[in-house]
């Protein structure tokens, strides 16, 4: 079961190519709720001191979009915001799950030595 | 951003790319600051989205596999429809019904054909019916139109023939212009025979040729569809279909070949005359028709070889 969602996790991955990280900044933004682009820049900015692009935004926009990671809701004010489906979320918790693993055992290593 | 700028680099997107993301991403790039940076960031990922790397590699994908298999039919259309004109009322039919083993021949390349045939039609139909509701589903005009320009080109030549027989009592077919044998009385004179039929080959290729750039046509219009999450599930509906159709079609195919050329030494052996004979496409003799259905089959096999290795050579499924 593990194996097949990790496997799931890098063909994901694999998928978003040189997207893989704005990704994962983007399916981080929309996990607590729905946004739209200018927003996602903004809490991005915020929440790790990274900002994205236009570009680089809607790049990873429309892979997510195409893995169905996420999905497009309906526009407001000319505004598109975009929400996780459950799929973006179960991918989003595995990814982060493995960071959360790898900060972890970094962090142990550099206390031991 | 000034509206002129945003609409210049909106502009340098893909088509495809602009029909689904166009409007939103020129309502973000008109709140954002015009900086050196944020320009080089969208002319960057504007050429990185050119090069191809969306859903053009999905659409790329299918549309190089089902033109492969496309090519694949076509070819054993004309080879089998040669290799029938070349035996069907000349002497060399005779000879067929006299030697048993020449006729087994004759069946295992009817055999092989219908086989190769019937794969080709199951391969194909599900993958194009897929992208007729794609687009019926996105009131795609424009791909329903190139859609339907194959079936309207056959329609068109088969008509062009009905309407020549029914005015000159003469089918305008490559086969029957001249050859080793007396035209009828009432037939048209051979001049406005020969010209007919190469109106009749100009429609078959001029038809042949708009059916296959329609098709890659519409299937290259179909990255501008905005359920563009379907294009997966047509990628891997394709790569199902060729990978397990194929190599059947490819081995029905060669069978066909072996046949043929088996058929077409003992037919040269049993009867040099009629095999030399000018029954064959366009006044041609019959053994050189034979060897033109034979170079056709081969291509065909290729072709349909070609389409199952193109199939198989993408990387992993996308997932759900």
């Amino acid at each position: 079961m593990r194996s097949s969602q990790k496997t799931r996790t890098s063909e994901a991955e694999r998928a978003l190519g040189r997207f893989s990280d704005p990704a994962l900044l983007v399916m981080a933004s929309l996990a607590d709720g729905p946004k739209h682009g200018h927003a996602m820049i903004a809490d991005i900015a915020q929440m790790s001191g990274t900002r994205l692009g236009p570009g680089t935004l809607y790049g990873a926009i429309a892979r997510l979009e195409e893995q169905r990671l996420i999905e497009p809701l309906p526009p407001k004010d000319r505004r598109y915001p975009y929400r996780l489906t459950p799929g973006g979320e179960r991918v989003l918790r595995a990814k982060l799950n493995t960071l959360h693993q790898f900060t972890l055992a970094g962090l142990s290593k550099l206390e031991a030595s | 951003m000034k509206p002129q700028v945003v609409r210049l680099l909106v502009g340098l997107y893909p088509a495809g790319w602009r029909a689904r993301y166009g409007e939103e991403f020129r309502t973000l790039l008109e709140e954002q600051p015009a900086t050196l940076g944020g320009l080089t960031n969208i002319i960057g990922c504007a050429l990185y989205e050119r090069a191809g790397l969306l859903g053009g590699k999905l659409v790329k994908e299918v549309k190089n596999s089902l033109t492969l298999v496309l090519c694949a039919g076509v070819a054993t259309l004309a080879a089998g429809a040669n290799l029938y004109f070349t035996v069907d009322d000349t002497p060399l039919a005779a000879v067929v019904q006299a030697h048993s083993l020449l006729a087994v021949c004759w069946w295992v390349m009817a055999a092989g054909s219908v086989l190769a045939a019937a794969g080709l039609v199951v391969a194909v139909v599900p993958v194009l019916s897929a992208i007729a509701r794609l687009a019926w589903a996105g009131r795609r005009r424009d791909i329903g139109l190139r859609l339907a320009l194959a079936p309207g080109a056959l329609m068109a030549a088969l008509l062009w023939i009905v309407v020549v027989v029914a005015r000159t009592h003469w089918a305008p077919l490559p086969w029957g212009v001249t050859g080793d044998w007396l035209a009828p009385a009432n037939w048209p004179p051979l001049k406005v025979r020969w010209e007919l039929c190469w109106v009749t080959l100009a429609l078959l290729a001029g038809g042949g040729i708009a059916c296959a750039m329609s098709l890659r046509q519409a299937m290259a219009l179909l990255e501008s569809l905005p359920q563009k999450h379907a294009l997966p599930a047509l990628k891997r509906l394709s790569r199902h279909r060729m990978r397990k159709f194929g190599l059947p079609i490819c081995m029905a195919t060669l069978c066909t070949i072996a046949g043929a050329v088996v058929g077409g030494v003992l037919a040269d052996s049993y009867s040099p005359g009629a095999a030399q004979a000018r029954f064959g496409f366009l006044a041609s003799t019959a053994l050189v028709s034979w060897l033109a259905s034979i170079g056709l089959l081969v291509a065909s096999a290729a072709a349909a070889l070609g389409s199952f290795r193109c199939a198989g050579s993408s990387g992993t499924e996308p997932i759900q």
